[in-house]
């Protein structure tokens, strides 16, 4: 991984898993309750992809098929947990999600200009969120509140996110 | 059955549902294709977040690393680039890919530090238009992003010293204070010696500056095109596969045309071709006067209005602060230093010392009001600071102020049915976080019986509304402008003295609109 421009099928193995890796990440997301299980599944995916991808002339429906292979299974793994969804439900959410990639590209790119959109210090909030390590009751401390009124706040950061995005789209197809 | 999905979906998220709620938003997302759009919509904001608080992180940690600063001239950075973006997203982006073990577990120590992602400062514009709903202004700090200027001037002030004009219709997209793409349009650098190595892209080439003042123009139906008026810079191809690959070098007064095929055509650059930073500030000093003088004959004409009840326009100053009003309620100026205002010809008082302040009386009692001024405050909230605070703290005299969370703040005692005092206070969501800092800025906040409503206005767009407690009439008397006077305990006061400049402000008998406030906005913003 050190010298990629060594190795020529490595290159062009990292500029196709680039290229698709955020689109696989949300497909793998769809069908799964957390953040974490999607992470672990796009490390198994990685590595399936990598190991298989001399033999593959058609990157995209394979990857996304790899992906969703790798997430069904560790879905069986955790079966009997609560909060999964069945089986009817995420086969139906995963073919939904695949068709609506292009369309979550395109709402990916306007949540950079909603994000400035945003008041300073809750741009810094949700982002700090996200960052890996970040533990929200730490993060609650810090800021002086109970962590029921943190998650209140970013619930209502997220929903104002997700309105923007939705309407600069539709903006944007009404011009 | 009448769930919010929205929150029914992040706390599915979460993973704070029960087994009922979880099983009831099964059942909806499997009858309801808008209700899975919505869940796939939220799934996908959920992964780009985490992707945008990654490339964040990964960024932070380039810029903390010894190589930074010194990529420009890393060989090593050179040769590797071509597979930067690549590279980059995998390796950071996707972190966990080679193991997030590399990263330490982000400060949750004590104190948190502010921390600011602007890249570079929007320092002057002349007529400029900006594409979309967000139009910057002079003064504002910049992040990365995009800049699409559909037409006028515009100059930004690189965090790394490189100063760029961008000409209008241009799209320019910041990357970071030592980078940017070039996507369309004509800009033109000046790069002193401790930018050098500042990099902008366009479609044919990177062109790295090695301390020189250039010309740039892209998306003709030549390609690319630099004009060196000073210096040297050098071209890499954009296409690291071209034959010829090596970097060129173009020295002071050399141009060249770069076409997309790759076919390059000498000329001879010519510098008045690009409008100069003299240009820039001599027609960006003259609009200033224009709106001055507009300034000035608006305020003339508004202080005849008879909804204005007191109005300092911090015009000739003295030792006395002017009431351009009906009521002439002058005030006296304690301590302040006479400074510039909106505009260099424009007076100010600059407060800074826990004693600077204008002492005013103010006569009426009011049931309806407005209070508006024109502010640049300096300083980062922390505490209270005083904008118009009455003497003490006394039945129905009001305190405007601004909190030390960066609220606007309006706060007056009330009396409850019962006959108690109460006191109340009506905040607006925080309006002066670091960004606003030293930027001029125009805040309202109007009180109303009638209607029962205290609103607060930044730029004349409301930022907050919120219901009475009680219907107290207002009456202010003795009361200092930038500062708390004579207050409750004697000996000694809480420190509330504003710090920054005020150069406007005024007392309407009635609660403004927000359209009203708008176009006030409009007619006086710098």
């Amino acid at each position: 991984m050190s010298q990629p421009s060594d190795h020529p099928p490595h290159d062009h193995f990292l500029r196709l898993y680039a290229e698709h890796e955020v689109a696989l990440h949300t497909f793998v997301r769809s069908m799964l309750p957390t953040r974490e299980e999607a992470l672990e599944v796009m490390q198994e995916v990685i590595v399936i992809l990598w190991q298989k991808f001399s033999q593959v002339d058609d990157f995209r429906p394979w990857a996304f098929g790899v992906a969703r292979l790798a997430t069904l299974r560790h879905l069986e793994r955790r079966k009997r947990d609560r909060h999964v969804f069945d089986n009817e439900l995420v086969s139906q959410l995963a073919d939904e999600s695949a068709a609506m990639s292009e369309h979550h590209s395109d709402q990916r790119e306007a949540l950079e200009s909603c994000l400035q959109k945003l008041p300073a210090t809750q741009r810094e909030l949700v982002i700090n969120a996200y960052t890996k390590g970040t533990r929200m009751d730490d993060l609650a401390t810090r800021r002086g509140q109970t962590p029921m009124a943190l998650y209140k706040l970013l619930h209502r950061i997220r929903q104002a996110l997700l309105e923007c995005v939705r309407r600069t789209l539709a903006q944007e197809e009404t011009i | 059955m009448n769930h919010d999905w929205h929150d029914l979906i992040q706390r599915y998220i979460a993973g704070t549902l029960s087994d009922e709620e979880a099983l009831a938003l099964q059942n909806a997302l499997k009858s309801d294709a808008d209700l899975r759009v919505l869940y796939l919509d939220y799934m996908n904001l959920d992964v780009a977040l985490g992707s945008h608080a990654e490339s964040r992180a990964a960024v932070n940690e380039i810029l903390a690393s010894p190589m930074a600063g010194e990529t420009s001239r890393s060989a090593h950075w050179l040769s590797w680039r071509p597979l930067a973006a690549a590279a980059a997203l995998v390796l950071f982006v996707g972190g966990w890919v080679i193991g997030s073990s590399a990263r330490k577990a982000p400060m949750l120590s004590e104190k948190p530090e502010a921390v600011d992602d602007g890249v570079a400062l929007l320092t002057q514009v002349v007529d400029a238009n900006w594409r979309g709903t967000h139009q910057p202004r002079a003064g504002n700090i910049l992040s990365a992003g995009r800049l699409q200027l559909t037409s006028g001037l515009a100059q930004l002030e690189f965090y790394s010293g490189a100063r760029v004009i961008l000409e209008g219709p241009s799209d320019l997209e910041l990357v970071s204070a030592n980078r940017a793409v070039c996507h369309s349009g004509r800009i033109r650098a000046w790069v002193p010696p401790q930018a050098r190595g500042f990099q902008v892209v366009s479609p044919e080439f990177e062109l790295i500056d090695l301390g020189t003042e250039f010309g740039m123009e892209v998306g003709g139906t030549t390609g690319s095109k630099v004009e060196v008026f000073d210096g040297e810079v050098e071209l890499h191809p954009a296409d690291a596969g071209a034959p010829s690959s090596t970097p060129l070098r173009l020295l002071e007064g050399a141009g060249i045309a770069w076409a997309s095929t790759g076919q390059r055509t000498d000329f001879r650059a010519n510098a008045s071709g690009f409008p100069s930073f003299d240009d820039v500030r001599s027609r960006s000093d003259l609009r200033a006067k224009e709106r001055y003088a507009a300034w000035q004959k608006w305020s003339r004409a508004v202080s005849n209005d008879s909804r204005v009840s007191v109005r300092y326009d911090f015009e000739k100053l003295d030792a006395r602060l002017i009431d351009s009003g009906p009521q002439h309620a002058d005030g006296t100026i304690i301590g302040c230093e006479v400074s510039n205002g909106r505009w260099a010809e424009k007076g100010a008082l600059e407060f800074k010392r826990p004693s600077d302040r204008v002492r005013v009386n103010i006569p009426g009692s009011y049931d309806t009001l407005t209070l508006s001024a024109w502010i640049r405050l300096d300083t980062i909230p922390g505490r209270m600071q005083g904008l118009l605070l009455t003497d003490g703290h006394e039945l129905g005299c009001p305190h405007w102020q601004i909190a030390p969370t960066g609220q606007l703040r309006f706060g007056v005692l009330v009396a409850a049915p019962d006959g108690a005092l109460k006191g109340t206070g009506y905040g607006s969501p925080e309006l002066f976080h670091p960004r606003r800092v030293g930027v001029w800025t125009f805040v309202a906040t109007t009180y109303d019986t009638h209607v029962g409503k205290v609103r607060h206005f930044l730029n004349g767009k409301e930022m907050s509304t919120e219901s009475l407690v009680g219907r107290q009439t207002l009456r202010i008397g003795k009361a200092d402008i930038g500062n708390w006077g004579l207050p409750i305990a004697n000996g000694s006061w809480p420190v509330r003295n504003f710090v920054g400049r005020i150069d406007e402000m005024t007392l309407w008998n009635v609660a403004l609109t927000e359209s009203e406030l708008l176009e006030i906005y409009q007619n006086t913003r710098p």
